[in-house]
């Protein structure tokens, strides 16, 4: 377990010098993200990976000839080396370490919105600059659609939740009339 | 009246514009994993040690492990509520429970919500539940009686008011029993100005126990001044733990307001369990018995916040009256001895003296008050003063006696009185006597006026002595609860009295 974590810090540690800017920032993240999908969901690729008939070298190469043009170099080396030392398993929560590593290193604020709509172009870019005027940071932004809100937005930026949903005023209402 | 269409549409849309649109701002985090009764949270990077998190469904939690990675909460409700990727909110408060006068007559959940179906509590205090315990400067000595009304205890292990005074004994041995009387024996309390309230915490105990328990309070006309706090059996280990806090806070509401309370905690061996399995499920490290490491802080902490208040800060006081259950008499168990070093005194139950018809079966050679000999009335302290040593050295002799035969004849009065002192200090469940009336019991087996009475025919002396008193000698037990002291002129009158009703029985 505390092997893990070590290994954890060294693997987003390395994936973190990677990034330099915010457009790297989203690049790496979307790839890591698919990777994270493609080893979780694609029993094909789950099953490669923890074959123990398959040859680690033959691993290696056949995620190279793969990857070798759509990824960058920096980071398929890193890929390659969690898949010699069989670490290609802790890939999820290297993702999430490199994530809280990248936006403290970038001034990155992680947001997600939540509407009972599906918002407009023009209202999520004014959204986002709002976003980025109020929080002095670059806003790595997220929308999804929740019908049940009935109304209004919730709006997490980082750890924090502001919250202006109708179904929440409703709940809050509620728990108010019947005094707890 | 007549309203146009386009005034409706107004008048809409000014209501409209003054809809509250306050936002609901929170730090949140996300559930990680939940089971056992724990939650595993991210985020929540600024929440305090104890803090109330709220989670889905209604359900609140208790921040205890407060780590790197992660935050630990403990649930007050069903897990089962919450699932993986929730959001946990932060409250910024720590768990508080209501407080007052409102909660007498109440039987309560932990959290203070009311579980008698008498409504809601309208209280309007609330205080934390875990709070210090008061300094040195704040305390004064404990000087006041509490009196249980169970004469074995108010002769020879006298409890104060302030006083923690450890209950302790194997199963089925009247542990429960003893604070029942006594919290029944509050009731004459409340026609003299300091009256006592109760308050009754239940932990880990099956339900129809605790509703038998409410039951005989009421017909004793105890739930007037009472609170009863229970987390039952069944209730989730975190509320088993939170109890006797919760209870705590409800009685130092009247210790800082300048009145008098009682604690009861039955039983604080249960509370441990409860902690225990909290603590092994946030996966601290396990120590003796497997209980943690800061097991004995847990009682400390708790038994400390009994006390008995200074002048200056209105002289109020809190006695508490913990309670262990002990397997097969082992006192130098781990949670025993804990709790044994932790307060002023244990009252020892004796399961054979039980069995023995002794009852409340209060090992003498074992129990002890450490302080509660300054609070005991000068009247009792005269007339107890020798009781504990004749009485262990009763015991001594009539083990020796069951060897031989013909014993010499201070031997055999020790004996022949000894076995009187013991009938007479035996009392039944829920009739606790007046210390007038035991002063004068106790006077007279100690004078040796029962010597001579038939051992079967003891109680029957008893009762018909206290009638005669009652209704012949009223000025004699007046007297004693007055001025609390036998002055030569009262204790000829206590004479006369007795001989009096012996030469009639």
């Amino acid at each position: 377990m505390k092997q893990n974590h070590k290994k954890i810090k060294i693997y987003s540690e390395a994936f973190c010098s990677l990034v330099t800017n915010f457009q790297e920032f989203q690049t790496t993240k979307i790839m890591l993200n698919d990777f994270v999908v493609l080893i979780k969901k694609d029993s094909t690729i789950s099953a490669f990976l923890q074959s123990k008939s398959i040859d680690k070298s033959q691993k290696v190469g056949i995620f190279k000839n793969a990857l070798n043009d759509v990824v960058n170099n920096d980071l398929l080396d890193i890929i390659i080396v969690m898949v010699e030392n069989d670490d290609i398993n802790l890939l999820s929560d290297i993702n999430k370490n490199f994530l809280s590593l990248a936006k403290a290193k970038l001034n990155v604020a992680y947001v997600e919105v939540i509407a009972s709509f599906d918002m407009a172009d023009d209202s999520k870019n004014n959204l986002l600059q709002e976003l980025k005027t109020a929080t002095k940071k670059e806003i790595d932004l997220n929308f999804s659609v929740d019908k049940s809100l009935i109304g209004g937005l919730k709006i997490k930026v980082d750890d924090m939740l502001f919250d202006s949903s109708l179904k929440t005023k409703l709940e809050n209402a509620k728990l108010k009339l019947i005094g707890v | 009246m007549e309203i146009k269409t386009n005034q409706i549409g107004d008048l809409l849309r000014n209501q409209i514009k003054n809809i509250d649109s306050d936002i609901d701002i929170n730090e949140v985090g996300e559930v990680l994993e939940v089971g056992d009764g724990v939650a595993r949270t991210s985020g929540l990077g600024n929440i305090m040690s104890s803090e109330l998190v709220e989670f889905p469904n209604g359900v609140f939690g208790m921040a205890l492990n407060l780590e790197e990675e992660n935050v630990g909460a403990v649930l007050f409700g069903d897990s089962s509520l919450i699932k993986e990727g929730d959001i946990a909110k932060r409250t910024g408060r720590v768990a508080e429970v209501p407080v007052g006068e409102k909660l007498l007559g109440r039987v309560v959940n932990p959290l203070g919500q009311p579980l008698d179906g008498k409504g809601p509590i309208n209280a309007k205090e609330t205080l934390p539940i875990e709070r210090k315990a008061l300094g040195v400067m704040s305390r004064s000595p404990v000087n006041e009686p509490l009196q249980t009304g169970l004469k074995a205890i108010d002769s020879m292990i006298p409890i104060g008011r302030g006083q923690r005074e450890l209950i302790i004994g194997d199963r089925q041995t009247g542990k429960s029993a003893i604070a029942a009387d006594t919290i029944i024996n509050q009731k004459s309390s409340h026609d003299t100005d300091s009256p006592v309230h109760c308050i009754y915490v239940a932990i880990g105990q099956k339900a129809s126990t605790v509703a038998k328990l409410v039951g005989e309070l009421e017909s004793n006309g105890a739930m007037d001044y009472t609170t009863v706090v229970v987390a039952n059996a069944s209730d989730p280990a975190p509320l088993q733990y939170i109890a006797p806090y919760a209870g705590c806070a409800m009685g130092e509401y009247y210790r800082d307001n300048g009145m008098h309370a009682l604690i009861v905690y039955d039983d604080l061996s249960k509370q441990a369990v409860a902690y225990r399995q909290m603590s092994l499920v946030l996966r601290r490290p396990p120590g003796r018995e497997a209980f943690p490491g800061d097991v004995f802080y847990l009682h400390s902490r708790l038994l400390e916040r009994a006390s008995k208040l200074a002048k200056d800060l209105n002289s109020g006081s809190l006695t508490a009256l913990p309670i262990i259950e002990t397997q097969e008499g082992d006192v130098s168990a781990y949670i025993p001895t804990n709790v044994i070093s932790i307060t002023d005194g244990q009252i020892y139950l004796n399961t054979s003296l039980f069995n023995g018809g002794v009852r409340p079966a209060v090992d003498v050679g074992l129990s002890v008050s450490r302080v509660g000999g300054n609070a005991q009335i000068k009247a009792m302290k005269k007339i107890a003063g020798k009781l504990r040593l004749d009485l262990a050295q009763f015991r001594e002799l009539e083990a020796f006696a069951k060897f031989a035969s013909d014993l010499d004849e201070t031997t055999a009065l020790q004996i022949t009185r000894g076995r009187r002192m013991v009938e007479v200090l035996k009392q039944n469940q829920y009739v606790p006597m007046s210390v007038s009336n035991q002063v004068v019991i106790i006077y007279a087996a100690g004078k040796g006026y029962l010597d001579d009475i038939d051992l079967d025919r003891v109680k029957e002396f008893e009762t018909g002595l206290l009638e005669h008193f009652q209704t012949k000698h009223s000025d004699c037990l007046d007297k004693i609860s007055q001025e609390g002291d036998i002055s030569d002129d009262l204790e000829k009158a206590m004479n006369t009295g007795i001989e009096e009703f012996k030469k009639t029985f």
